[in-house]
């Protein structure tokens, strides 16, 4: 009977879980306050902690009517949670959208442009790469949160000093070079490798400012967006670049599987010494100083040295620059707040103002890069300025800086288009590949025209950098 | 014969009953599976912003990428070999567990029955240990450690296709072969015994009398494993993500890609509007159905026949 009665109080428990769930109403600061809602997505725990403090800061005046509430959502929900919220007509105020998925958004009347929310002068304070990547159709779509090199080269000095390599490659030969050195000196027996590389979707994103770099700033298609440029404008280039690259993988300095966690967490295969360099993104640092030194894992914080990726052309980038931005949703527009302090104005203003407040606030947004010891770039010249200044002691800083500063965009265009010049990588490095390197060039530069025709790249109005 | 008149309404007494006990499902039904779907075939007939009618624009636009074809080939392959190795397999491991003690019967049928218990990603986590081609490979450290050079398992010659199948076949043996044993448990003993007398051999009374009298297990074990198989996402994802990928002169051809896998790809993709990726999940979907439903065709004529 006693046992009856505990399953009944167990399963009334267990109905009333989903009921409770759906009762939990937020508690504001300010009672009554305008909710200002935005979306984040699941970054570092440094990057995280860093961001929800800030939110609370400026949610301590609990006098201005105003109070700013988020939701994070990791990698995997982030999209569908900010679509799912939009179809039930809630969409967040705010919410981040990488570079290159900027221009769907614009596509789809999502997000505002911010020409008319700002002063000229905001966006006078934009660097030209957060300039250029923010930029479609003549007009600024959103507000950089942070510019982040997709490609650096990481290494181990000790390494580097057992094998006798003296200097940081910089040139494909001197890359080869430094891998037949350190090759003689890594324990196979271990599993230890040369090299890692990105492997996947990354490697197609991540080696953008590669076949930029080698084909003399051009890209794989033209300027109008109406013909591939493979074999025709960058033959040469890339075809001394996929020698190289792919002799990575063929002479055995790299394996053409994945390591476990992928591109983003690639830099731990250094860290605990199961490569001698690698290829990782410039928030590699972040994970260097959060992950390793911060706990104790690393004995010897001086040992990873981090340079510029070895380039055909020394006078350009070779590296794209990834990140993340601020977007105003277009129902912003629409809301007005009811809340006496603020009363009559929009939502679009609101939200305008806890952007402004967050990335370009001297304190708030030079401590957030400070933290991430400058893994992830401003967007803003002021605040790079505040930040050359503080960070004269981090070996890393200068690199990233130059490599941000000079690197390309993330492609505008449709993912299929970096894919394809991926998939020359991948076909070179195949087991048993009997293709030459000029066929593989011909054969991605025949997928790109297909994919220009079905993806009707060339009609007006589909490339955001015309003027159409 | 003479037909015997019943009364409808004696006939129909407890309807009522009946109605209520269907409701809960069928509503539960209608909300979460009929309404939907409805609602995203009336998507799948609408531009971007779903709004304007564009009629089958969207189904053309999915219809022009390589990767849904290649997505169904791929599938139908792996899972007619998973298909065909699982019967066998299961089967004849069935065979053997009916020989044993009964004692040892049941400490085997526990130890196979575990493996199912695993979700696909956990299976994939735990292969991917195994085959991985860096230093934490089970396969490649040992034989790093006898200096044979590793195998790329994620991309060389058959093993991606090999690294998505055994998982699998590891991961349903246990069920599959619990099937079995009950359905060679159900062929009365007599059978076999009267075979006996009449001089069958071991190989005659399997022809005669056990395949026969297991044809409705292996009817529900063959409909079962094609219609997991065809839909078969997580181990896919996790041990190749649909490569390897190879330019060709077709265009960029994704090996172990499944339809399902291809549905999700798409779901990152910028230049598919939501409408195309629902328009995909719909054809996705006929295929599938069309050959569930010439299965359960042949399932229902060989219930007729038997």
């Amino acid at each position: 009977m006693k046992n009856t009665k505990l399953l009944k109080v167990f399963s009334l428990a267990i109905l009333l879980i989903p009921i409770c769930s759906g009762c939990n109403k937020e508690t504001l600061k300010e009672p009554g306050a305008e909710v200002i809602t935005i979306y984040i997505k699941d970054f570092e725990d440094w990057s995280n902690d860093y961001f929800i403090d800030a939110i609370d800061r400026y949610n301590d005046n609990v006098n201005d009517g105003v109070e700013v509430v988020y939701k994070m959502h990791d990698e995997s929900s982030y999209t569908l949670a900010v679509q799912s919220a939009r179809q039930d007509g809630d969409a967040p105020d705010i919410y981040m959208v990488d570079y290159s998925n900027l221009w769907q958004e614009i596509d789809m009347d999502y997000i505002l442009p911010l020409n008319d929310v700002y002063d000229a002068s905001f966006f006078e304070d934009y660097t030209d790469t957060a300039l250029d990547a923010t930029t479609f159709y003549k007009k600024i779509y959103a507000v950089p949160y942070c510019l982040e090199p997709s490609m650096l080269l990481f290494y181990s000095k000790s390494m580097f000093e057992k094998a006798g390599v003296e200097k940081e490659p910089q040139t494909y030969e001197e890359m080869l070079d430094t891998c037949e050195k350190l090759s003689k000196v890594i324990n196979k027996n271990k599993g230890q490798d040369v090299l890692a590389t990105p492997i996947g979707v990354p490697m197609g994103w991540a080696n953008v400012g590669q076949f930029y770099n080698a084909s003399n700033g051009n890209l794989p298609i033209s300027d109008d967006w109406s013909k591939s440029l493979v074999a025709t404008d960058n033959m040469e280039g890339y075809k001394t670049f996929l020698e190289y690259y792919t002799s990575l993988y063929s002479k055995g300095y790299a394996s053409t599987d994945d390591v476990l966690g992928g591109y983003n967490e690639i830099i731990n295969e250094l860290c605990e010494g199961r490569v001698a360099m690698t290829f990782a993104g410039s928030y590699a640092v972040g994970q260097i100083y959060q992950d390793y030194i911060a706990k104790g894992y690393l004995d010897n914080a001086d040992d990873i040295g981090c340079c510029l990726t070895p380039r055909l052309n020394q006078n350009l980038g070779a590296t794209a620059n990834g990140g993340w931005s601020f977007v105003l949703d277009s129902s912003t527009n629409t809301k007005v707040a009811t809340n006496e302090k603020v009363q009559g104005k929009t939502h679009t203003e609101l939200a305008a103002d806890f952007v402004k407040w967050y990335t370009t606030d001297a304190i708030v947004a030079t401590g957030f890069f400070e933290l991430g010891k400058c893994s992830k770039q401003t967007g803003f010249k002021s605040i790079q300025t505040k930040l050359d200044d503080s960070q004269e002691n981090n070996p890393f800083y200068e690199v990233i800086k130059e490599a941000a500063n000079t690197a390309v965009p993330l492609p505008k265009y449709p993912y299929q288009i970096t894919d394809a010049c991926a998939q020359m990588i991948n076909t070179l490095s195949s087991a048993g590949n009997k293709n030459s390197v000029e066929k593989v060039i011909g054969l991605c530069h025949s997928e790109i025209e297909k994919q220009i025709e079905i993806l009707k790249l060339a009609e007006p109005g589909k490339n955001p950098n015309s003027n159409d | 014969m003479t037909k015997v008149k019943t009364n409808k309404r004696y006939l129909y007494r407890h309807k009522w009953a009946a109605y209520g006990m269907i409701a809960p499902g069928f509503i539960l039904l209608t909300i979460f599976v009929i309404i939907p779907f409805i609602m995203a075939l009336y998507k799948s007939f609408t531009d971007k912003k779903g709004v304007q009618f564009v009629w089958f624009d969207n189904y053309v636009r999915i219809l022009q990428e390589d990767r849904f074809f290649q997505s169904l080939g791929n599938v139908v392959l792996m899972t007619l070999i998973y298909t065909v190795i699982m019967v066998i397999i299961a089967f004849a491991f069935s065979l053997a567990v009916q020989k044993l003690s009964s004692k040892m019967a049941s400490v085997t049928k526990i130890i196979i029955y575990v493996p199912f218990l695993i979700s696909g990603i956990v299976l994939s986590i735990i292969f991917n240990f195994i085959f991985s081609s860096q230093d934490y490979g089970l396969i490649n450290a040992l034989r790093t450690s006898a200096g044979l050079p590793t195998i790329s398992f994620q991309k060389s010659g058959i093993w991606p296709y090999f690294i998505i199948i055994f998982p699998m076949l590891w991961g349903g043996f246990g069920y599959n072969a619990l099937v079995m044993l009950a359905g060679l448990l159900n062929i009365p003993k007599d059978y076999h015994e009267a075979a006996e007398i009449d001089g069958a051999n071991a190989w005659e009374k399997l022809i005669h009398i056990t395949l026969p009298n297991m044809k409705n297990y292996f009817l529900l074990i063959v409909v079962n494993l094609i219609t997991g198989g065809l839909q078969m996402f997580e181990i896919p994802m996790m041990m190749t993500n649909g490569g390897p990928s190879l330019l060709t002169e077709t265009g960029i051809i994704y090996k172990t890609l499944t339809p399902v896998l291809f549905i999700f790809q798409l779901e990152g993709s910028s230049a598919i509007t939501e409408p195309q990726k629902v328009a995909g999940s719909i054809l996705i979907m006929i295929p599938i159905a069309l050959i569930n439903i010439l299965v359960f065709k042949v399932l229902k004529s060989e219930k007729n026949n038997g």
